[in-house]
Order: structure tokens, then C-alpha cells, then sequence
């Protein structure tokens, strides 16, 4: 499902979770103060699905519960209302948090001579732990050789801009 | 049984709701296209192919919504809407399918701690994958712009 040009709230919204967040938080606009069974029967999402979302949303604090009384059945239920007015300091947010994660691993890369065995599934490692492991991969027993990642600094460097220039550039 | 059939029930009114929600954001993306200066409503449900019955409620939805504003113009003679956008769209790209935002131990990622963005391997995997796509992506452009050249 593209959300290029949907409201703030479904981007937001779809950040966390696949599909079933982008149709909850589209029900969420179209009804104002629905419960979870009335976002259920609009979406045709199982209940539990509902449920799990609005919990998750409500976690990240992008919509709000009102517990009111069930005229008909007399039990409590809450009704979901889209916090609309906190979904770009969320974005934004989100986005300064893996800028900072993003950083500090380029620092990392920068400062530190990395070892490899070559084998897939088995991790890098720094000049210490590759020495403390005699140089020798503790996964499949290779000799750890020393490797020169210039790409991936690169990629990093490239993501790290794509996120600062959005920062920068908010809106389409 | 039960639960199946009224799920086959459900199936063709989800389906047109969807589409429905796909029209709308397909005119909120040829509203913010048009920029600031806004676009007569005429003008965009030609563009988008839509009814001007179908196109008015999506146009007041998306007032409803706060997302544009409806201004009435007089036109050739004719009353009719113009439409502005009000809240551009927020870009996420740059951040989408990022692990950080759905990991459940964010809490303990630091620096120096056994959880940490220096050795997460989710966040090597996913920035190499997404600059992979991007330049296959400009791979393809590149393509394109020279086979209309030619």
C-alpha cells in the first residue's frame, strides 16, 4: 500500500506495522471516536488484529482512549480518537533517533580495523575481539582476515544524509 | 463457517472501500501537486477522471479531514471550488522499514551496552538494502532517460 500522499497520521501510522496499521489509522480518520469493533467492521480486520494496533498506536502515544459506558450492553469500552496534532513530532522524532543509531555506527566504523572470516552468517569483528579470538573466526574457524568496508561507510554516509536533508526539507 | 461467510460478505464492500481510500489519496497528491496556488475542482476531477459528484465528496472529505480548503471561486461566469492544500505531507521515506522503529529492545540500545547500533546487524542490513534499491533505482533512470533519448 503506498501512503506518499496520505494524511501525516497513516504515515505515521504505517511506519510501525504493515498494512493492517495503514487500514486502522485510515478508519481511525473516517470515524472519530470509533470503538475497536466499529474499526473492526470497517476495516474487515479481525478484532484482535484491531485491537493490537490501537494498543501499539495508543504506546506511541498517537491516539487517545476515552472509556466511556456501552449504552447497550452496560460494559466499558473505549473510544479511539487520532492524535493528529503529535504525528510530525513523531516522524520527526523517529527520524532524529536512527540519525543518532546511524552516527554513532559510522563513528564505530571509522575508529575501528575489522576482521573476517568470509563466511556468510558469521559477524565482523574488531581488531581486540579478533586478537582475544587469536584471529581465528569462534563461529566456523576460519582465519580472520583483515577487510576494508569502504562501502558500507559509504552507504551509511548516504543514509545519513537522506535523513538530514528530510530533517531539513520537512513536506513534499 | 460462519466466520467465512461473512467474511466472503465482506470482501466486495472492503474491496471499493479501498479503492475509494486510494482516490483519495490520489487527489490529495494532485491537490499538493499544484502546489500553493491551488487547482480548480473542475480541472482536477478531468485530470483524475472522477465524477463531479465522486470528486466532491472526496474533496470534502479531505476539508473534513484538514487537509485542504475549499474556496469558492466564480469561474467563466460559474460558482465553483478552488482547492489548496493545507498540510503538506510529511516525508518518511528516508526512515521506512527502519528496525529501530518497531524493535522491542530500543530501550537497552546504547553505545557501550550489549544491545547497540555499532554491531546491530538489522541496521547494517537494512541501510544496505535500501541503498541498493536506490541504485538499482538509478540504474533504471538512467536507462530510461537514455532509451527516450534515442
Amino acid at each position: 500500500m503506498k501512503v506518499e500522499y496520505e494524511d501525516s497520521f497513516v504515515k505515521a501510522a504505517s511506519l510501525l506495522g504493515a498494512e493492517e496499521y495503514i487500514r486502522v489509522a485510515r478508519a481511525l480518520l473516517n470515524n472519530e471516536n470509533a470503538t475497536d469493533e466499529e474499526i473492526a467492521s470497517a476495516t474487515g480486520l479481525k478484532i484482535n488484529i484491531v485491537r493490537r494496533v490501537l494498543y501499539d498506536l495508543f504506546g506511541h502515544s498517537l491516539i487517545s482512549g476515552i472509556r466511556v459506558r456501552d449504552p447497550k450492553k452496560g460494559w466499558f469500552v473505549y473510544r479511539w480518537q487520532a492524535r493528529r496534532d503529535q504525528t510530525d513530532s513523531f516522524i520527526e522524532s523517529q527520524k532524529r533517533k536512527i540519525l543518532e543509531k546511524l552516527k554513532q555506527r559510522l563513528e564505530y566504523e571509522e575508529t575501528n580495523e575489522f576482521y573476517y572470516c568470509g563466511t556468510v552468517g558469521c559477524k565482523k569483528m574488531p581488531f581486540v575481539e579478533a586478537m582475544e579470538n587469536l584471529f581465528k573466526c569462534p563461529r566456523c574457524g576460519k582465519t580472520l582476515n583483515l577487510i576494508k568496508d569502504e562501502e558500507f561507510k559509504e552507504t551509511l554516509k548516504w543514509k545519513i544524509k537522506q535523513i538530514e536533508e528530510e530533517l531539513e526539507k520537512r513536506t513534499h | 463457517m460462519s466466520t467465512q461467510q461473512s467474511n466472503e460478505g465482506n470482501l466486495p464492500e472492503e474491496k471499493l472501500d479501498e479503492e475509494e481510500l486510494d482516490l483519495t489519496s490520489r487527489t490529495y497528491k494532485a491537490i499538493v501537486e499544484h502546489g500553493m496556488e491551488g487547482i480548480l475542482q473542475s480541472q482536477l476531477w478531468k485530470e483524475l477522471n472522477l465524477t463531479s459528484r465522486d470528486g466532491s465528496r472526496l474533496a470534502i472529505r479531505l476539508e473534513k479531514r484538514g487537509m485542504i480548503r475549499r474556496e469558492r471561486v466564480l469561474e467563466n461566469g460559474r460558482w465553483t471550488y478552488r482547492l489548496f492544500p493545507i498540510r503538506m505531507p510529511i516525508k518518511t521515506a528516508s526512515i521506512r522499514d527502519a528496525p529501530c522503529l518497531t524493535c522491542k529492545v530500543i530501550e537497552q540500545c546504547s553505545t557501550e551496552g550489549r544491545i547497540s547500533p555499532r554491531v546491530c546487524s538489522m541496521l547494517e542490513e537494512w541501510v544496505r538494502k535500501e541503498y541498493q534499491e536506490y541504485t538499482s533505482h538509478k540504474v533504471v533512470m538512467k536507462v530510461e532517460t537514455k532509451s527516450s533519448q534515442t
